[in-house]
């Protein structure tokens, strides 16, 4: 009955002080448990500080390409220089998107994805496709044409990239295609006018993809944020972390490295290489990397690595390794001279990929360098498989249970 | 119970250690009929009690003018209150560490009998007799506390009306004050010598309201207006009759609309005007009525033998519409803890956007419509007996008791448009709740009052056996409930010499688990122990007692205000220990025609959970073995004092309530989960005009300090500002 906090002799005595219980002041440690982690806080410093910015970013952005400059431009002395500007720009936005990807949550993450897709097809079920983008040129000549009605493959910023940056102007596809039968008799500037036409329709739909991403967030905000969601949000984070898993190692280096399979048998698979046309794959990868370091520590204020410090994996430099293994492949692709996709392309012409299963397998001494890297991000995403979903007691996202490693 | 035979018959056979009231007396303030149920006693017996109690009397009622049973309750040591809405419309008052949420574990009388809406099915008193109308407030605590059940952990309060008078005479009270708070009221009887004075009668005429001192965004009233007319009709047999005899009809009306919310402040938003009060709150609105029967009987069957009746039926019904959040969206208690995080829903609840474009943010307003019913008999014995040199005094009760409560929870959504709330346009949606839940219950208690020597020894028992059952109109569920308690207690008292007594006291306190709640959440039982010294030297008084509580299980009750859970339901908290110490110490100066009298009451109190567990309760959440228990302060004071002189009275009272904890925790207490300390200091001062016409200049809360009183359910809500009041009474 007493056992914990009085006893019977403070209960009888005398002095009217000590009449009172002693009752409890034990307990269990809380300062240091996460029972009082403030994780909307944290959840709120992702939203606001982290994931909206950026998304905003990205918008503001694509409404600043100047497709129609370089369009009014063509034949005209200015064309070389307009054209150049919004191939810049361009750049920059991808570069501004390929943050996001490490953020597909809420409304990029719904619906298999689809709004995601609709601004880079990359690594979906239906992603670029030059000879789609190239009939929806032509079809979009006619007068009462609109996007909406265009693949994924079609649109999205890997299609701009293929208007705005393909040198050649014969279309990409077979012979067979009655679509484009007379593309190659047009004249040079009537089939840049044309790809430019449409390059517009493009950079317009993003815009709107852009929007309606900005919209759709801030529509699933509250409920991102709201306590009684917190696991599921924490979830759709962590979910967001493995993006590294799936697309930057087994999609962008492990597929056309011939690491991962995905129907292409041969020794090495350029056509699977992210942004061929401005051969970027790696600076892409680069931008991934260093998202998911901020996204790892929630940049300036509460993130995963205060999680982790509140729990028993405090001590277990689970971050700190984290983000060592991600500035190396950071540093390692400072390192590279070469692109992914001429890299690529080698390799398919030596028809021999032992170096790059040796260079993976020891990514420290490695000789081919874009395999080297596949094994570095393996480190990193080895890692956050075990440790860090330990660590945060998380679920593995479900995309990321039928890894093929 | 002790009405006036037992007093007799007591005081006629206990060697002068009782001091009896005779049944009318030609004194003026004597000249009643004691018809009423009080359960202390005589202030002789209040001395020598084998237990805590504590009587506020007619002039401490009025000393204040109180209106607010918070505010006068802060005169007994072992009481906690929760203040809400400022004026005290639904007190939270807990004792000894029993949760103060809407004073649903404390048995509440009036005259004896049990007053709460719907005690046993729905212990939630939103109504409470007015206590301004009363001639007295008995507490009681300890091992006294089993008579009166069926919550008897904390303990008992009783609620004396005002007695039949013997002459005719009556008096009219106009009050007028701060955001035109107003009270008249008019009380009179008589016991006419034309019935030859074995009828009589009074009336009571209560009236009070004030325009509210909170500020809605859209400059609408929020404020109050609550009125009571009770009646009594009184009988007792002639001199001559066989059996001395009396009898007691009372007929009660009360009816209460104030504009009053849950809703509350974000902490900056409190800090800038702690009287606003959001826009979504505009159609906030509390209706309500209640009435009662009551018929009181007693009869003198021998002089060691009478037998008391009390036969009782009371309906409430209220219909309580206000702001219960967002559809579909985030809690308005997470809200309002996050301003800055959920900023579009902070606009909505300031007005500030217009939502009606944004389906994501419709506001609740939801009507908690109920109807609760109360009625009961029981019946009383009193016997007295000797075994040698040892008196008994003993006592049976037996009562059986039905309550019910059907609710009828309905949602409206809301657009904030201009600052206005706009409906949705749908109405079909389907009710929140929509149930019945009713209990039937049997009580039976024991006692033996021994008195031997310089002893006092009670002896006591409570049974009770409760079947409850619950129906869900939603659901189209059945459910009930049986559970039986056997909780025994037993006091002592040692008059160790004239001026200096011991009380100690142990017994098992019962809180009966709702009907709604399943087989896994076990009724509330705790061993209580008590232990204290009571001395009194002339003016001078001052009793100390030690309390502990060790809870087997504690149960937290969810209510409609409680985020994240059905009404009704209720969780298991677990072992839990409550200890502490209260202490009371009154004394009068005498100085020529000046007399100063002094009180000063504190209450120390300690609390821990004794296991550590996640609970789907609100107000517990995640709790580690060790952390206290939410809205319990260690410490509570107030010290008054005063100077008496001609016809004059001015009375002044320091309030002290410690800081306290909004949820579960130990160690600092973190800001936004604890409310601060502070202090009250209110004045009185009186003047007796004539014999019949007195004035008085009330004001409280003089420094004008508001503070954070609570943050359940919605937001940050205040303490009552400086408020002055004038009032005249006029006897005749």
């Amino acid at each position: 009955m007493f056992r914990r906090y009085i006893s019977l002799a403070t209960l009888i005595t005398a002095s009217p002080l000590l009449m009172t219980g002693c009752v409890g002041s034990s307990g269990s440690g809380q300062s240091e448990s996460l029972d009082d982690f403030p994780f909307t806080e944290m959840l709120a410093n992702y939203t606001d500080n982290i994931i909206e910015p950026s998304y905003r970013s990205f918008a503001e952005l694509s409404q600043t390409i100047s497709v129609s400059s370089y369009c009014d431009a063509i034949g005209s002395d200015g064309e070389s220089s307009a054209l150049d500007a919004a191939q810049h720009e361009w750049l920059d936005l991808m570069a501004s998107w390929q943050a996001n990807e490490m953020m597909i949550i809420g409304p990029l993450a719904s619906s298999d994805m689809s709004l995601r897709n609709r601004i880079l097809s990359y690594g979906s079920n239906f992603s670029h496709n030059a000879c789609a983008v190239d009939q929806a040129v032509i079809a979009a000549t006619e007068p009462d044409f609109s996007i909406v009605t265009r693949r994924n493959s079609a649109r999205g910023l890997d299609a701009l990239e293929y208007l705005l940056f393909n040198q050649d102007l014969d279309h990409s596809c077979p012979a067979t295609t009655e679509a484009t039968q007379d593309w190659n008799d047009l004249t040079d500037s009537e089939r840049k006018t044309q790809r430019c036409a449409y390059a517009k329709f493009v950079s317009a739909d993003i815009t709107q993809q852009a929007q309606t991403l900005l919209e759709q967030w801030d529509a699933q905000r509250s409920d991102f944020l709201n306590p009684v969601n917190t696991s599921e949000s924490l979830g759709a984070l962590s979910d967001a972390l493995f993006y590294i898993e799936e697309y930057v190692k087994d999609t962008k280096a492990g597929i056309p490295t011939s690491i991962i399979n995905s129907g292409c048998d041969d020794a090495a698979c350029p056509d699977d290489v992210e942004s061929p046309y401005t051969e970027t794959s790696f600076a892409n990868i680069r931008i991934n990397l260093q998202t998911f370091k901020t996204l790892l520590t929630g940049g300036s204020g509460l993130g995963f690595d205060d999680v982790i410090a509140r729990t028993e994996f405090s001590d277990s430099g689970i971050i700190e390794n984290l983000l060592s293994d991600t500035g190396a492949a950071v540093s390692f692709i400072d390192s590279m001279d070469q692109s992914l996709l001429d890299q690529a392309e080698a390799q398919l012409l030596s028809g021999d990929e032992t170096a790059c299963t040796n260079s993976a397998a020891n990514p420290d001494s490695g000789s081919v360098d874009m395999c080297s890297l596949y094994g570095l991000l393996k480190r990193i995403t080895d890692r956050l498989r075990v440790d860090f979903i330990a660590a945060v007691n998380l679920d593995l996202p479900e995309r990321s249970q039928s890894d093929n490693d | 119970m002790n009405f006036y035979r037992i007093n007799l018959l007591k005081a006629s056979v206990s060697a002068g250690l009782l001091i009896s009231v005779p049944m009318h007396t030609t004194a003026a303030e004597e000249a009643v009929h004691l018809d009423t149920m009080t359960i202390i006693g005589s202030e002789q017996e209040l001395a020598t009690i084998a237990g805590s109690a504590t009587r506020i009397d007619e002039s401490m009622i009025s000393e204040f003018d109180s209106t607010d049973l918070n505010d006068l309750l802060t005169r007994t040591p072992g009481v906690y209150i929760r203040y809400e809405d400022g004026y005290g419309l639904r007190p939270n008052i807990g004792i000894r560490g029993v949760t103060s949420d809407r004073s649903q574990k404390i048995t509440l009388m009036e005259d004896g009998i049990l007053i709460s809406p719907a005690p046993y099915t729905a212990p939630a008193a939103y109504y409470i007799p007015n206590v301004n109308r009363m001639q007295s407030v008995e507490v009681v605590k300890g091992p006294a506390a089993i008579q009166y059940g069926p919550h008897t952990i904390g303990g008992a309060i009783n609620m004396v009306t005002l007695p039949t008078p013997y002459t005719d005479e009556g008096s009219l009270d106009l009050t007028y004050g701060s955001d035109n708070y107003y009270k008249g009221r008019l009380q009179y009887g008589d016991t006419p010598e034309a019935l030859n004075k074995q009828w009589g009668y009074h009336i009571d005429l209560l009236s009070y309201g004030a325009d509210g001192f909170k500020e809605l965004d859209n400059g609408d009233d929020t404020g109050f207006a609550r009125n009571d007319v009770n009646a009594k009709l009184f009988w007792e047999s002639a001199p001559s009759a066989e059996y001395a005899q009396f009898a007691t009809l009372k007929l009660g009306y009360a009816e209460e609309t104030s504009d009053e919310t849950y809703l509350g402040l974000s902490d900056d938003d409190f800090s800038a005007n702690p009287n606003r009060r959001y826009a979504a709150s505009q159609l906030d609105q509390f209706n309500s009525d209640h009435s009662q029967v009551h018929f009181i009987h007693g009869i003198e069957l021998s002089s060691s033998l009478s037998i008391s009746t009390r036969i009782y039926d009371q309906t409430f019904n209220r219909s309580w519409n206000k702001f219960d959040g967002f559809i579909d969206g985030v809690s308005a208690q997470d809200v309002l803890a996050n301003p800055d995080i959920f900023i579009k829903e902070m606009s909505a609840l300031r007005g500030d956007i217009a939502t009606s474009d944004s389906e994501d943010i419709t506001i609740d307003v939801t009507d908690n419509d109920r109807t609760y019913g109360s009625k009961g008999i029981s019946l009383t014995a009193d016997y007295l007996a000797y075994t040698g040199s040892v008196e008994h005094y003993l006592r049976a009760g037996l009562r059986y008791h039905h309550d019910y409560v059907s609710r009828h929870h309905t949602q409206r959504g809301y657009f904030m448009v201009d600052g206005t709330l706009e409906f949705d346009g749908i109405e079909d949606r389907e009710a929140k709740t929509l149930n019945r839940a009713e209990s039937d219950a049997v009580a039976l208690f024991l006692s033996d009052e021994l008195r031997v020597n310089d002893w006092l020894i009670n002896l006591g028992m409570r049974y009770e056996t409760i079947s409850g059952q619950v129906k869900d109109y939603l659901t189209e569920t059945e459910s009930d409930r049986n559970q039986s308690i056997l909780a025994p207690g037993a006091g002592v008292f040692f008059q160790w010499s004239d001026n200096f007594g011991l009380l100690a006291g142990v017994y098992k306190g019962f809180s009966p688990a709702g009907p709604a709640s399943d087989d896994s959440v076990s009724p509330e039982e705790s061993i209580n122990y008590e232990y204290g010294a009571r001395y009194k030297s002339g003016e001078l008084h001052a009793e100390i007692v030690g309390f502990f509580s060790d809870y087997s299980n504690l149960i937290g009750r969810c209510r409609a205000s409680d985020s994240g859970c059905t009404v009704g339901d209720e969780f298991n908290g677990g072992e839990v220990q409550v200890a502490g110490f209260e202490s009371t110490i009154n004394h009068a100066l005498l100085h020529g025609r000046y007399r100063f009298p002094v009180q000063l009451v504190y209450t120390y109190t300690e609390s821990a959970f004794q296991s550590s567990f996640q609970s789907g309760f609100s107000q517990w959440g995640i709790v580690d073995e060790g952390d206290e228990l939410p809205y319990l302060p260690k410490h509570q004071a107030r010290l008054s004092t005063g100077v008496e002189f001609d016809r004059w009275n001015v009375a002044g009272a320091i309030r002290y309530t410690g800081e306290a904890r909004e949820a579960p925790g130990q160690g600092s207490y973190s800001s936004g989960i604890s409310t601060e300390a502070h202090t009250l200091f209110d004045l009185s001062v009186s003047w007796q005009a004539t014999n019949a016409v007195q004035a008085r200049l009330i004001g409280e809360n003089l420094t004008d300090e508001q503070v954070i009183v609570s943050r359940r359910p919605f937001g940050a809500r205040p303490s009552q500002p400086l408020t002055v009041k004038a009032a005249i009474r006029w006897d005749f």
